[in-house]
């Protein structure tokens, strides 16, 4: 029992109050008693003292046993068990405040700050019991859902940041994808300018290579007569040393009968000159003799004389036969070097009108081919545009999905700053 | 040389060598062999230098061998004594050079060695 | 018989000279000390010889000493080629062969036109006839006493 625990509250007085008529009912049950019984004004005074401290509010007064004697003893003790009921009933009216005081506290608590923890109320109050018991499932069931939705919240927040970050991601690389695309396109601008400058040059070079294969044929038939002049002159150049070594070869002979007839003259010097020593030494028989030697030596020297011109001709002859021998080498050796340069010159010309001729296809081959590549550049152009504008609505959309990605990242951090008002445990 | 003995021969057999660019004879008969040369042999500078004188004709003298350096050495043919010659005193040659052989237009010098072992001593 | 053939050449009014050309002498000998004429041909070179005795050639089986005579004259020397000669000189018993470059030919001089030897010239006088002059002094030709010279010679070469 609480009976000595005093009840200060307000509230309890306001209700103690309250509940005066019906003490004064039962003040009127007690004077009825009285009349059944006589009593001395001490007792009856005790009794009055009492009921009006207890309806002054003090339950726990009790109409003392020693004041009203044998008399009103048992008056007293109806009363006083009358008293012990009306405290115990205030008691439990004063309890059940209480309890609903609590429960209105967490609710207060809740409605005010979201906080379901507090919730633990608990009665013995059979009539509140089920009351508080239905607030307790509720509030547990709201407790499972704020966890949910913490949880829930949680998660879509985290969501919404992958959410923002791929979108940032992706509008990053969509901006990206949209410069390359512009560089590509400017590239394929310019290669199309360059393509267009090949195809030029290529046709210069075609033309170029059109006149240089004129002037090649020019070339190679100046060549061939150049070469067919070397082959006379060099066919002329034998001729003349074939004449040159015959007339060698006819001086030389020349020369050893020359060296015989100075053979003879020499020998018939001697004769002359042993005759004349015998006709001198057959005194005046030998006289006429002598002077017919001494002619004979005399055309012998003449003789010699002579063959020494032809010797000093012969040895001019050889030398001018052998600069002519020289000069036709030469000159051979010359036209053979003429020939074989023209050949090298005829060999070169057909080398650079092949090569021209090839420049010439390749320099027209190319046009084609630049020409086919600009045609196909401008289509890349064109597609390139097309991807540029589709890139570029693409950036839109991701520029806008980041947008609305931020935003829901903000929504979720929201919700989840909302739902942390809410206490679960 | 002995007049009586190559007359009973009617020849002479001459043994034909080389002195520098020079070609000389001898009486094969005082020749008793050809040896290598040594440095020591004689050499006669009036018949030339010779170029390597790698042989030597060896003969027999009163003082001994006498060793005559040569280069090169032929072969030993038979002279007609018709082909031989006394060398003229007007030539006013060394004693030594004792005649010459006549082949064709050529004369060949004959060298006696006894008398160039004499020569050699008197210098 | 040598001198006697003198004898008879001074008797008449001219003589007869071989006439020939060595080196920058022109030289005559008397026709009768010259037996022929030949090419000059190998020479087989004698050891110790005197200088002037340019060695030995074979001529129809006998051996000739060759004289140079330019220097035997101490007037240079003799250089042999091809159209060289030379002329069998005799004097006596004595045979030579002596080297000539060029062969002028036989002269008959008169004895009148010969001059004495000029005095006070040098040694190779002694072996002077006498001087002969020609058209020019480049003509001029000395005449030698061959038999004189040759025995000088001969008397050079043995005696050493």
């Amino acid at each position: 029992m609480s009976l000595d625990t005093p009840n200060d509250k307000p509230t309890s007085k306001a209700r103690a109050a309250r509940k005066a008529p019906a003490s004064k009912a039962g003040g009127a049950s007690a004077k009825a008693g009285a009349a059944s019984t006589a009593m001395s004004p001490a007792q009856y005074k005790a009794f009055t003292d009492t009921l009006l401290t207890v309806l002054s509010g003090n339950l726990q007064a009790r109409v003392p046993a020693e004041l009203v004697g044998e008399g009103g003893a048992e008056m007293a003790q109806l009363l006083n068990q009358v008293l012990d009921n009306l405290a115990e009933s205030e008691h439990r009216k004063q309890v059940s405040a209480q309890e609903i005081d609590q429960a209105l506290d967490a609710l207060i608590g809740l409605v005010r700050e979201g906080d379901l923890s507090r919730w633990n109320t608990s009665t013995e109050d059979p009539q509140l019991g089920p009351l508080l018991e239905g607030f307790g499932k509720v509030i547990e069931t709201l407790r499972t859902f704020v966890r949910e939705i913490n949880e829930a919240a949680l998660r879509l927040s985290s969501s919404a940041n992958q959410v923002l970050a791929a979108s940032t991601q992706h509008e990053t690389s969509s901006t990206e994808q949209a410069a390359a695309i512009h560089e590509t396109t400017a590239t394929m601008e310019e290669l199309k300018h360059a393509s267009a400058q090949i195809a030029e040059n290529a046709g210069s070079v075609a033309r170029v290579a059109e006149e240089t294969l004129g002037a090649a044929r020019a070339g190679r038939g100046a060549i061939g007569e150049f070469i067919q002049a070397m082959q006379q002159i060099r066919s002329d150049g034998v001729a003349v040393a074939d004449s040159i070594a015959k007339l060698s070869k006819r001086v030389e002979r020349i020369g050893t009968v020359v060296e015989v007839i100075d053979e003879i003259a020499d020998r018939s010097d001697l004769l002359a000159l042993n005759a004349a020593l015998e006709g001198s030494r057959a005194g005046e028989a030998g006289k006429g003799f002598s002077i017919v030697a001494a002619e004979m030596r005399r055309l012998a020297e003449n003789v010699l004389d002579s063959t020494k011109e032809i010797k000093n001709l012969i040895t001019e002859i050889r030398e001018a036969t052998a600069a002519a021998a020289g000069a036709a080498e030469a000159s051979k050796s010359a036209t053979e070097s003429g020939e074989k340069l023209g050949a090298v010159a005829a060999q070169a010309v057909e080398g650079i009108l092949a090569g021209v001729q090839e420049t010439s296809d390749a320099a027209r081959v190319i046009n084609l081919a630049t020409q086919q590549q600009r045609t196909a550049t401008e289509q890349v152009v064109a597609s390139m545009a097309e991807i540029e504008d589709v890139t570029r609505q693409t950036t839109q959309a991701s520029k806008q999905a980041t947008g609305a990605a931020a935003e829901l990242t903000q929504l979720a951090g929201r919700l989840a700053e909302l739902i942390k008002r809410f206490k679960a445990d | 040389m002995n007049d009586e003995h190559v007359h009973e021969r009617e020849g002479v057999d001459i043994l034909f060598f080389d002195i520098g660019a020079s070609t000389f004879g001898t009486d094969a008969s005082q020749v008793l062999r050809i040896d290598r040369s040594l440095p020591e042999d004689i050499t006669l500078p009036e018949l030339g230098l010779p170029h390597r004188g790698h042989r030597a004709l060896v003969f027999d003298t009163p003082e001994g061998e006498g060793h005559l350096k040569v280069d090169a050495v032929h072969a030993v043919r038979s002279i007609p004594l018709s082909a031989l010659r006394r060398m003229p005193p007007t030539a006013g040659a060394a004693p030594y050079a004792v005649g010459v052989c006549l082949e064709e237009d050529r004369a060949v010098l004959l060298i006696d060695l006894v008398e160039t072992a004499r020569t050699q001593g008197r210098h | 018989m040598a001198p006697d053939r003198a004898v008879a050449a001074q008797a008449r009014p001219e003589q007869e000279f071989f006439c020939f050309r060595v080196g920058d002498l022109r030289l005559g000998v008397p026709s009768e000390n010259v037996l022929e004429v030949l090419r000059a041909g190998l020479l087989t070179p004698l050891p110790r010889t005197p200088s002037f005795i340019m060695g030995v050639t074979g001529h129809r089986g006998e051996v000739l000493p060759v004289v140079d005579l330019l220097r035997f004259l101490s007037k240079g020397e003799a250089r042999i080629g091809p159209r060289t000669r030379l002329f069998v000189g005799i004097t006596g018993s004595y045979v030579a062969g002596v080297v000539a470059d060029t062969v002028l030919g036989l002269r008959r001089i008169p004895v009148a036109e010969i001059l004495p030897p000029p005095l006070g010239g040098d040694a190779s006088a002694e072996h002077l006839l006498g001087v002969v002059q020609g058209h020019g002094t480049q003509d001029a030709i000395n005449l030698l006493n061959f038999s004189k010279l040759l025995q000088t010679a001969r008397q050079r070469a043995v005696a050493r």
